[in-house]
């Protein structure tokens, strides 16, 4: 389905360039289909940042309002989801600029829940991780670290995600082994 | 992974690095180093082990960023992107091959280009605006709509709108007002009048397709036009009563007839602020044509804390005496003791994983051969695919989910609109002032005394669309049904009540650091007397007591409304206290949902 979306894109961009009538509704609604496909991994990687469902929703819907501007523009975009990812990025990095991160849903927040709330359920052996255990993972990676594995985990290659974050193929490559071993040394307490 | 191991293993005599290990694993290493490390991992147990880690570790944080993301979803659930899409669809293009034509002028065609360029502009701006077609129009209008929303958490938008009808054209025309109230971001509404006409009007905007979107709004107007078989229709420039350039789209119906049905209808747009003025309605009366004219006197847009809560709708029977339930969760209805609650709680899971237990007008019922129907009315087609994709693998589920477009005109429901009925409330704060901005005032700047209310009571509302989705669960799972799951049904309903928990705390947590830096030094002490709750059911009603406290206390402070009780003193420092109540209820149920597991003592 996304490939599909893709390659929609891509066709509805030479419409565009060839300037035919009724280009706009089409890249509305092709736009409309990429969005169903894509609004989530979005928002994850927005959420992962900025903390705030609120934010993280308006910041995501903006992603798609520019790919829609973009693609009426005539710009080409050859890979929809690494764009995507870029221009939520972007938008990420001047929000937090403007608005620092709330300490209440960061660090705070998940140190609370941790002391707080632990989970001594007898179904929790059926998860991989407990609240309190996902909260300190998470809790263990860095910003940087953090972000190229939310890239990852949503697909992204080594060097889609180097655009994106606008860094060196080697340097993701050592950041995400730098985050699995802090995961494997947390799993191993 | 040991000193030696990171050792060049390219002839093979070491092992590969973690960070080749990393990178085969995610298909980034060349074809060649590919097979090495295959080759190496075919033979030796120590790699194939650090392989497997790396798999668990990847493992571990998918499901940890999932469980994060799932507890906080997107506030509004993307309901506002399909028109903030028309929006930006509709915005003007730049052209750059008139550009590039412009650039390859001539220097002396250039000036007289340039010249004359000005000379229209300067003419056009004199004279008068460019007319804009039909559907930039309306999408304009549409987006003005979502846009007076941004700033606030919850704005309404209160109108007092002049109602005008003539019966025919040879009658004389009677006169009434209308009071609107539209939700701007949850996109509820709620009209009243005292005209004896108005229960007619309603009905015809019901059978039009009007009556969904709020009175005198460009998304009421674009949804009959969007549904007509045909239509002719031009935008033609004017002036509001007051003086200011407006435009006025006009859209006869070409393919409709019976009575009740509207044949044509103009609608006026401020240009100023693409706001929606005037609108006017030629509906086939039995033997005449019928009238009718809308236009607004004033407005203002308000908080929705700053109303009653009852204001979109009557509060749930059962519970009376607590706010109304901004949304309604999916609840079970029928008959339990007829059929297996497995089906229920496995659809009521399905659900509650795509967040349909807080937002939508979703219900589970059971027919009386035991079959269970999902109900349901929702925003989009997507949303509509998403909630039957999720309840796909549930067999012996009847599904009944459609979208507002699928609804015929006739079936809309209208749950929220009461004609004649006096709403409960004021449509602005009772005590004038919130008491925050008072207490506040001086220590901080009043833009950010806003920002805090707003997010407050935001805050407050997301945890009680949670706390009343939990509150549902424990309605409809009594101790006797929840005898009758299955493990795995138990596991699911557990899973739900730690949920709602665990957003409500999260939710209350926020809340709490918002007001943190406003609260006396001294430590704040609660009553602990519910701290030995036994059993979920007691832990859920209990949290949904204190969120609801916490709410009420947050909307006092916030927004002037007047809570149930209240407290002396300082009332930041009541609102703390609350929030830490309530954030320890949420850990206790959160913990209490254990007990699901627990074999029936006693019924409850």
């Amino acid at each position: 389905m996304q490939s599909e979306a893709v390659r929609e894109i891509k066709a509805c961009w030479g419409q565009v360039a060839c300037g035919r009538p009724g280009e706009s509704a089409e890249l509305e609604r092709t736009v409309g289909e990429v969005f169903v496909v894509l609004r989530d991994p979005i928002y994850r990687y927005v959420f992962s940042t900025v903390r705030n469902a609120g934010d993280a929703e308006d910041l995501t819907q903006e992603a798609f309002i520019r790919l829609l501007r973009d693609l009426r523009k005539g710009h080409a975009i050859e890979n929809v989801k690494a764009w995507l990812f870029r221009v939520a990025h972007n938008l990420v990095i001047d929000f937090s600029r403007r608005s620092p991160v709330p300490e209440s849903l960061d660090a705070a927040a998940n140190q609370r829940m941790t002391e707080e709330m632990p989970d001594p359920s007898p179904s929790a052996e059926e998860r991989a991780l407990d609240w309190a255990s996902r909260c300190r993972l998470l809790r263990t990676l860095a910003p940087q670290e953090r972000r190229c594995m939310e890239l990852r985990a949503e697909g992204l290659r080594y060097r889609e995600i180097a655009e994106i974050l606008g860094i060196k193929i080697p340097t993701v490559q050592t950041t995400l082994d730098r985050a699995i071993k802090k995961i494997v040394e947390q799993r191993n307490g | 992974m040991d000193s030696g191991r990171l050792r060049d293993f390219l002839g093979g005599l070491g092992h590969p690095t973690g960070a080749d290990l990393l990178m085969y694993s995610d298909g980034e290493l060349s074809g060649r180093k590919t097979r090495q490390v295959r080759k190496h991992l075919r033979r030796c147990w120590q790699c194939r082990i650090e392989l497997e880690k790396i798999g668990d570790a990847i493992s571990d944080f998918i499901e940890s960023r999932n469980a994060e993301a799932s507890q906080f979803p997107p506030l509004l659930g993307w309901s506002r992107f399909g028109a903030l899409l028309r929006s930006a669809a509709a915005e003007q293009v730049e052209r750059r091959p008139l550009w590039n034509v412009w650039r390859r002028l001539p220097r002396p065609g250039f000036a007289i280009a340039s010249a004359a360029v000005v000379v229209a502009a300067l003419w056009l701006h004199l004279t008068s605006i460019a007319p804009v077609s039909a559907n930039a129009l309306l999408s304009q209008a549409e987006a003005a709509e979502i846009n007076a929303s941004r700033g606030m958490s919850d704005p309404v938008l209160y109108r007092r709108i002049e109602f005008r009808f003539r019966p025919s054209p040879q009658q004389t025309g009677q006169a009434g007002a209308i009071e609107s109230w539209t939700g701007l971001k949850l996109l509820r509404s709620h009209q009243r009048s005292s005209a004896a006409f108005w229960p007619e009007f309603e009905n015809v905007l019901r059978r039009n397709r009007m009556g969904r979107h709020p009175l005198l709004s460009a998304a009421a107007f674009a949804e009959w036009r969007k549904s007509l078989p045909g239509r002719r229709e031009n935008v033609s420039r004017g002036r509001w009563r007051d003086g200011r350039e407006a435009l006025t789209l006009r859209t006869i119906a070409d393919g409709v007839a019976g009575p009740g049905t509207i044949l044509e209808s103009t609608l006026m747009v401020r240009v100023e602020d693409w706001r929606t003025v005037r609108q006017s309605v030629r509906v086939q009366g039995e033997t005449d044509i019928r009238e009718y004219e809308l236009a607004e006197i004033s407005s203002m847009v308000t908080p929705m804390s700053s109303l009653d809560a009852s204001i979109f709708g009557t509060p749930t029977p059962e519970i009376s005496s607590r706010p109304a339930m901004p949304v309604s969760a999916p609840v079970l209805a029928g008959r339990p003791e007829n059929a297996s609650p497995e089906t229920e709680i496995q659809a009521l899971y399905a659900l509650h994983r795509v967040r349909a237990c807080l937002g939508e007008d979703v219900a589970i019922t059971r027919g009386s051969s035991g079959r269970v129907f999902v109900d349901g009315i929702v925003q989009s087609l997507p949303r509509k695919e998403e909630l039957l994709a999720a309840l796909s693998q549930i067999t012996a589920l009847e599904m009944r989910i459609r979208t507002f477009e699928e609804l015929r005109p006739v079936e809309v429901p209208e749950p929220h609109a009461s004609s004649g009925q006096a709403p409960a409330g004021n449509p602005v704060a009772e005590n004038g002032v919130p008491p925050i901005q008072k207490i506040l005032k001086g220590r901080i700047s009043g833009s950010r005394i806003t920002e805090l209310s707003n997010r407050a009571v935001s805050l407050s509302e997301s945890w009680m669309a949670e706390a009343w989705a939990l509150r549902k669960l424990e309605d409809g799972f009594t101790v006797q049904k929840v005898d009758k799951l299955s493990d795995s049904g138990r596991k699911m309903l557990a899973e739900m009540v730690r949920d709602h928990a665990a957003a409500i705390y999260a939710g209350v947590d926020a809340s709490q650091a918002e007001f943190q830096p406003y609260v006396a030094a001294e430590a704040i002490t609660i009553q602990e007397s519910n701290a030995d709750i036994p059993g979920w059911p007691a832990s859920v009603r209990h949290l949904f007591d204190v969120a609801t406290s916490a709410a009420d206390l947050t909307r006092a402070l916030c927004a002037g409304s007047s809570p149930p009780s209240q407290p002396a003193g300082d009332p930041i420092r009541s609102l703390a206290a609350a929030l830490i109540e309530a954030q320890a209820a949420a850990a206790r149920a959160r913990n209490a949902a254990d007990t699901i597991f627990q074999p029936v003592t006693a019924p409850r």
